[in-house]
């Protein structure tokens, strides 16, 4: 009886034991104060740009990186790595809400408010004077580039970001049109450059059996990646995007899917549709279905990133030794000129950047460090790696060298992730011969770049800042608009909605206050003309 | 268990006994049975500290949220992301979707799983209801972003589905771009995926009829399908009527999940319901007030429909959750 009850209460004990173990979790607080250690190394808490992943199994972090090894070894700094995942807000507001923030935050683009809130909450600080006293690099740059302050600076003039930026603006000309010059030569065509030569082009891709397979039916002309990118980029002929934009004629903010033009768009966009010139399943193709089709030969054109343009050729040229991709210039259309929708093209430095948390103590070593990354040396680091380990210098100019290039395991694009980050951003100036070696791979890529880089930029917004209770009322607005545009740009392509009926669709938006959306555009784009 | 029998007692002698001899009950009860009330404190505190405690963040349903303010720091706003989200263009649409699906869901999904359940119980083939329960069982273990995938790639003007209807003579299509269809895809995938789980209940509450019933029916000449509808079917209805009840508990929740792996723009139509709105207005643009309120709002919508339907089905036949 009493060995009885001695068992029952030790099991209840032991039930009790296990439930409030599990309960307390382990909670990683972050490191927030930049303490100095005993051997002069100071501490610095970041908050990186993106999660680390790598395709090589040895590195585990950024600190494994030889840049990131490098700059903590010469400015004596050692830098507790942070990942974070930047596509995911909800980690970024975690954060915040723990109230305890690393010495170093990098600002995902997309959080509500962006730089200017967190300043404004008191999360992150203003640096102007700092960087007058700790950051000579970063103030030169400023100087002698006014078009980057200007991007830099928020509406009343702070500075509070460490961003990546563009010097050479032709690294931003990524992303356009292209199509299969090899087709194109096969119907003896040239490269379309207006709207009319590329109803031509898309026409005889549709018409004749350009794979050869003996089916002339299963060419699709005009492809679509996800997101319904290739069909919205035409819209640039006449003059208008399907987002925010600079009116070409009047030089006001407008949003272009509300412009009366965008009838005649939508008409050209219906006609192609209606002959079987656009991919039937445009509006569901991901990218993995699409890419099976592009790599079954049978599409002939589509927009996306120059990344295709390499991709594609390393894939198919075994199977198909003509294959040739090309980048087009955006079409000419009524508009009368070629205009780029490639909104970073207007991107000198993008929203999101390194601001410095309020709680960081050793000011002077966080801003140095940042200086540091920013400045000639460290971003060529990030870029480049180590002199003599991944790159060598002939002729004054920099190569990558055989380590990157020829690595026995692995294709130079990872390999290069061993020294450094060429292609993506974090806090540095950017370096266009470095994202080159690898996203400019066969001469067609360079001739992409180079035609999308000269298109016309006017309609491109540069990026803009919204006060708090205005980026509220956007997202409020464009919700909706942007939902209910896409809809109905779909349904009036694929005629499941008459374009008579484009008044009141129109109508429409204006009940959803498009309007006053576009005023706080335009007072968003005064407001940074005028900084 | 003990709470169980104790209320069950109370209930059943609940006219005739008094107040403070139920008390005297429940003190005996309490020290008879001190050990496994001590367990059961362990299930409360879960619930205390994991459901109840946070339940004061729903106050962020009336303030204007922001994560660097917190909780109690962020201002109030009352009532403004509810009537933001009533007076939302696609109210009404969202609304109607989200009901409809879960209107045909009860209709085709909710009956699936009792009629396989009825059909294994007819099998007398032990080794071939095994295999056929496992087979049933398999894609509930499988991830909704794997079925979705498949769902997409079958749905393809080449993938499988279209090579099934074109021997009937269906032209190609994408099964998903067609708003028409976006239910009828939605609820089938879903019967395929749970109609084997779905029926482990039912068949644990067939298991439970006890045999000499279906004995007197064959002395009373009834056949097989006699016998499921007079013995079977009454046998289990308590179980269908409380998985019944929980179902109108959750007449406003789609999961959302499966919902945005499978829309797109040309689908919203008819495939956009609350939930995949919340996702894209709360969680993508981090308004977290927004979809805070309206989430409140489903749950007390589906609190009162619980509560309703839990009240008719006591008046009218005695089953009910509590």
């Amino acid at each position: 009886m009493r060995i009885k009850k001695y068992v029952k209460l030790s099991l209840a004990g032991l039930l009790a034991v296990s439930v409030i173990a599990g309960c307390s979790n382990s909670s990683g607080q972050p490191e927030s104060s930049a303490e100095t250690t005993g051997t002069d190394t100071k501490k610095v808490s970041f908050l990186w740009n993106g999660k680390f992943s790598s395709k090589i199994p040895e590195l585990k972090g950024y600190g494994d990186v030889e840049a990131y090894k490098e700059i903590q070894k010469r400015t004596n700094v050692q830098i507790d790595f942070q990942d974070n995942d930047t596509g995911n807000l909800s980690q970024f507001n975690i954060m915040l809400a723990s109230g305890t923030y690393p010495d170093i935050i990098y600002v995902p683009g997309g959080y509500p408010g962006g730089v200017a809130k967190l300043v404004e909450d008191g999360v992150a600080i203003r640096l102007n004077e700092l960087i007058d006293q700790y950051a000579p690099n970063y103030k030169k740059l400023l100087e002698e580039h006014p078009e980057i302050k200007k991007q830099v600076m928020l509406d009343d003039g702070t500075i509070a970001k460490f961003p990546q930026i563009n010097l050479d603006l032709r690294r931003n000309a990524w992303s356009g049109t292209m199509i299969r010059q090899d087709w194109l030569d096969q119907v003896g065509l040239k490269m379309p450059t207006t709207i009319d030569e590329w109803y031509t082009a898309l026409k005889a891709f549709k018409d004749n059996d350009m794979n050869g397979n003996g089916n002339k039916d299963d060419e699709i002309p005009l492809g679509d990646q996800n997101g319904m990118g290739s069909i919205t980029s035409f819209s640039t002929a006449y003059g208008l995007l399907t987002t925010f934009q600079i009116h070409p004629e009047t030089g006001k903010v407008t949003y272009g899917p509300y412009d009366p033009v965008f009838k005649d768009y939508l008409a050209t966009m219906r006609k192609w549709y209606d002959e079987g010139l656009i991919d039937s399943e445009f509006a569901a193709t991901d990218k993995k279905g699409f890419e099976a089709k592009f790599s079954n030969n049978i599409v002939g054109a589509y927009g996306g990133t120059i990344t295709g343009i390499n991709t594609y050729k390393n894939q198919l040229k075994s199977t198909i030794p003509e294959f040739k991709l090309v980048g087009v210039a955006p079409p000419v259309g009524p508009a009368g000129k070629s205009y780029s929708a490639a909104g970073q093209l207007a991107q000198y430095v993008p929203l999101e950047g390194a601001v410095v948390s309020s709680q960081a103590k050793d000011l002077e070593t966080v801003i140095k460090l940042l200086d540091y990354m920013i400045g000639p040396e460290g971003s060529d680091l990030q870029n480049w790696g180590v002199e003599g380990k991944s790159y060598v210098v002939e002729n004054g100019k920099k190569k990558f060298s055989d380590a990157v290039m020829n690595d026995p395991t692995y294709e130079a694009r990872v390999a290069v992730s061993r020294y450094a980050y060429p292609t993506s951003g974090m806090v540095k100036v950017m370096s266009y011969d470095a994202w080159a070696s690898f996203e400019l791979q066969y001469p067609e890529a360079g001739e992409a770049n180079e035609r999308w880089f000269n298109a016309d930029k006017t309609l491109l917004l540069p990026p803009l800042l919204f006060k708090g209770e205005e980026s509220q009322e956007i997202s409020k607005i464009m919700s909706e608009a942007d939902t209910y545009m896409k809809e109905m740009l779909l349904k009036f392509i694929m005629g499941n909605e008459p374009l008579d009926n484009f008044g009141t669709y129109t109508e429409t938006l204006k009940k959803m206050n498009i309007e006053r959306a576009i005023e706080i555009y335009q007072a968003a784009y005064d407001r940074y003309q005028n900084r | 268990m003990t709470e169980m029998n104790l209320s069950v007692k109370a209930r059943r002698i609940g006219r005739t006994i008094s107040l403070p001899a139920y008390l005297a009950m429940l003190r005996k009860d309490f020290k008879k049975n001190k050990y496994l009330y001590f367990l059961g404190l362990f299930g409360v505190a879960y619930y205390l500290i994991f459901s109840y405690t946070p339940m004061y963040g729903v106050i962020i349903a009336f303030k204007d949220y922001s994560p660097v303010k917190g909780i109690m720091g962020s201002s109030w706003v009352g009532l403004h992301h509810f009537t933001e989200f009533f007076q939302s263009f696609y109210f009404w649409r969202l609304l109607r979707n989200t009901l409809l699906i879960n209107i045909y869901e009860l209709l085709f999904a909710f009956p699936a799983p009792i009629i396989l359940a009825l059909l294994l119980n007819e099998l007398k083939h032990a080794n071939f209801k095994r295999v056929v329960q496992t087979v049933t069982y398999l894609p509930h273990f499988v991830s909704i972003v794997v079925i979705c995938g498949m769902i997409v790639d079958f749905s393809r003007k080449s993938g499988l589905f279209n090579m099934i209807l074109g021997w009937f003579g269906v032209e190609a299509q994408n099964l998903l771009l067609d708003p028409s269809l976006f239910r009828t895809i939605f609820i089938g995938s879903g019967i395929w995926q749970g109609v084997g789980w779905g029926s482990i209940i039912y068949l644990a509450a067939l298991s439970g009829i006890d045999t000499q019933l279906y004995d007197a029916a064959t002395v009373d000449g009834a056949n097989r399908w006699k016998q499921v509808l007079h013995v079977t079917l009454p046998g289990i209805m308590p179980t269908i009527i409380i998985l019944l009840i929980l179902r109108i508990g959750g007449m406003m929740d789609v999961g959302f999940e499966k919902v945005i792996l499978l829309y797109n723009s040309q689908t919203y139509e008819t495939a956009d319901v609350i939930s995949s709105f919340v996702y894209r207005r709360g969680l993508l643009e981090a308004n977290y007030s927004y979809s805070t309120a309206v989430n409140l709002f489903n749950s007390i919508v589906n609190f009162m429909l619980l509560i309703l339907a839990n009240r008719i089905s006591r008046k009218v036949n005695d089953t009910s959750l509590w």
